[in-house]
């Protein structure tokens, strides 16, 4: 049976489980911020695309209920989503011109006490051919031949003439392309805003990427996610990963709740 | 007695039929190799045909694969050089450098691991997707340009009804998976042994000079050690063929760089620890085919080394001392370096010698032949 067939089978399964009596329609929407102040590709902004998966609402209580997202043929598929902030104009070179501000979905109906999602590509589907996956997959800016698995994150932000750029996925794997068993550094970044509403956006903002440059930085400090890289030494605190061992140690410090 | 005949008739039609049915499904491709040598192996979802080889080669020489127009493979895999560029590094379709150089092609369907200095690489198809679409450096460009590639095979009137002839169980075949395939079979085409090497293997003891039979029982030796990582039919450890059972790969400091007395390589370039981020890796790279070494200068990852003059003054002094700048250190104090690159004495005619065998190593047909020269 071909991949369609099963998918076909699938929606109706999908409409039962996503029209519970309670089930209300779900929007999160996400802005590009340097230091505070909206970014764009007219000024400082350069790059800004990652995955989100794992989404859920958290209730005051503290259950998390997980965000069903739907199919849209392009931007959500299979439980993941790609938010794209750069229009590929101006100082976004290299980029698309369309994009997608927001990850849309339904969820239980009930009140919102904050919101918690990965920045990351599942391990199960990180590591297939690219050539072969369902959309958001199917992005090649996305992928990363040569390290096996996706970019989660592309953000870049530019200072005058020192900019800082961060390429985050997954490194250190073992196996081989198609067949990775498994990978030493998974460099998928769970986010938490306690202070989340609907109808609030999430801001992204780069300028903690900037305020980690040493002074003496070059033009450009680029972190492609190198385990033995300086720059990701630099960088990947920013995300909350030591910038030596690359464990998992603080809150990243990108995302948060707009004001 | 005629109906007899008539049933005899028809049992040989249909044992024809079924035979020629049964070879049609799945005709063998021919490799054009000494019978001796084993297949490379083929990936079961890209089997070789004939067609799909002309087609990939077709692509592999269009210069619409690029972002600008400009660039094609062939422009970093030159047939003459045995499909590498000449140049210490190669430069993409926007002018960006890239810190590495073009390998050979020949025989790279034999390579059980792809690139310089990558332990996940193993199929073709997989490695394409690096020059098309990578952005640090750009080499092809053609990232955000999918739909492009798709379009160049449905609009031009020759890949049109190729690509659906070698595709023919595809709803849509103008898929940028198909042209990969197709590329990638035509780059696992370009099999080859036919060097003076080869044919003194074969039996003609002429084949190879006195000068190069005396550098062939060189190369081979513990003294000079060459063969432990140039060994076997391709001249690199990091071999495998269809019938290989046990797979080797190798990675090999040669002590080039050693920036900081620990071993460091130039950061742009520092080999399988930029992918495994473990410090045993670092300046470990593939020991690459040495057949057509000849022709295949300048020499090691970076280029750094520009003649094979060179490169046995330097495997002879058992690592390279780099006097000043910002690349100076004394890569033979590597810690990371390969216990067969440990130095040697090297007489003048045993230089002679072993650069006749290493030229020995050129195969002219392989440099030459239609089958895989530009189709445009």
């Amino acid at each position: 049976m071909s991949i369609t067939a099963h998918l076909r089978l699938l929606v109706p399964l999908w409409l039962v489980a996503a029209c519970g009596p309670a089930d209300a329609p779900f929007e999160m929407r996400f802005v590009a911020a340097n230091g505070g102040v909206p970014a764009d590709c007219a000024g400082d902004l350069a790059d800004l695309r990652f995955y989100v998966s794992e989404l859920a609402v958290v209730r005051p209580d503290g259950r998390h209920d997980t965000v069903s997202l739907g199919d849209n043929g392009r931007w959500q598929g299979q439980g993941i989503g790609l938010v794209d902030l750069e229009g590929g104009a101006g100082t976004c070179a290299n980029g698309t011109p369309d994009g997608n501000d927001r990850i849309v979905g339904r969820v239980a109906d009930g009140e919102v006490a904050g919101i918690a999602f990965r920045i990351g590509v599942p391990f199960e589907r990180n590591h297939a051919d690219p050539l072969l996956a369902a959309p958001p997959l199917d992005d090649m800016s996305m992928h990363w031949h040569w390290r096996s698995g996706y970019k989660f994150l592309r953000a870049a932000v530019k200072d005058g003439d020192r900019r800082a750029s961060v390429h985050l996925g997954s490194a250190g794997c073992r196996g081989a392309v198609t067949a990775i068993e498994g990978c030493d550094r998974p460099n998928r970044v769970d986010v938490h805003l306690p202070g989340w509403r609907p109808g609030v956006a999430v801001a992204v903002d780069l300028g903690p990427l900037l305020d980690a440059l040493p002074p003496d930085s070059g033009p450009v400090t680029h972190c492609e996610s190198g385990p033995a890289d300086p720059a990701c030494a630099t960088l990947l605190p920013v995300l909350g990963f030591d910038g030596r061992t690359g464990e998992a140690l603080t809150e990243q410090r990108l995302f948060h709740t707009a004001r | 007695m005629r109906r007899g005949w008539a049933l005899a008739l028809a049992v040989v039609v249909l044992a024809a039929g079924t035979w020629l049915w049964w070879n049609g499904r799945a005709p063998a491709y021919d490799w054009g190799i000494d019978a001796r040598i084993p297949a490379p192996p083929v990936p079961v979802d890209n089997p070789m045909s004939v067609a799909k080889v002309e087609l990939g080669r077709r692509l592999f020489y269009d210069r619409r694969l690029s972002v600008n127009g400009t660039m094609a493979c062939a422009t970093c895999h030159l047939q003459a050089l045995a499909f590498t560029d000449g140049r210490p590094v190669s430069v993409g379709a926007t002018g960006e450098a890239h810190p590495r150089g073009a390998m050979s092609l020949v025989n790279v369907a034999y390579a059980s691991r792809l690139t310089w200095a990558n332990n996940l690489l193993s199929r073709i198809e997989d490695q394409a997707l690096i020059p098309l679409f990578s952005e640090h450096p750009v080499e092809m460009g053609m990232n955000g340009r999918e739909d492009a590639i798709a379009d160049l095979l449905r609009e031009d009137p020759v890949y049109q009804r190729s690509v659906a002839n070698v595709f023919p169980r595809d709803e849509d075949p103008y898929s940028i998976i198909n042209a990969v395939h197709a590329i990638a079979a035509f780059v696992r085409s370009i099999v080859s042994f036919d060097s003076p090497y080869d044919a003194f293997l074969r039996g003609d003891p002429s084949a190879l000079s006195p000068a190069a039979q005396r550098g062939l029982d060189l190369f081979f030796s513990e003294r000079f050690e060459c063969f432990h990582c140039h060994g076997g039919f391709n001249f690199t450890d990091s071999s495998t063929h269809e019938n290989a059972t046990i797979e080797s790969v190798g990675f090999h400091n040669n002590g080039l760089y050693n920036l900081d007395g620990e071993g460091a390589y130039p950061p742009d370039s520092t080999g399988l620890i930029d992918l495994t981020g473990q410090r045993r890796d670092m300046g470990r790279f593939k020991a690459p085919s040495l057949r057509n070494v000849a022709v295949t200068a300048p020499y090691m990852h970076d280029g750094s080394l520009a003649t094979l003059d060179d490169v046995l003054d330097h495997y002879a002094a058992g690592g390279r001392v780099v006097e000043s700048g910002p690349l100076a250190g004394d890569g033979r104090r590597s810690p990371f370096k390969s216990e067969f690159v440990r130095g040697f004495e090297l007489t003048d005619a045993e230089r002679a010698d072993l650069l006749a065998f290493l030229h020995a190593l050129t195969d002219e047909r392989v440099l030459t032949d239609e089958r895989w020269s530009d189709p445009f």
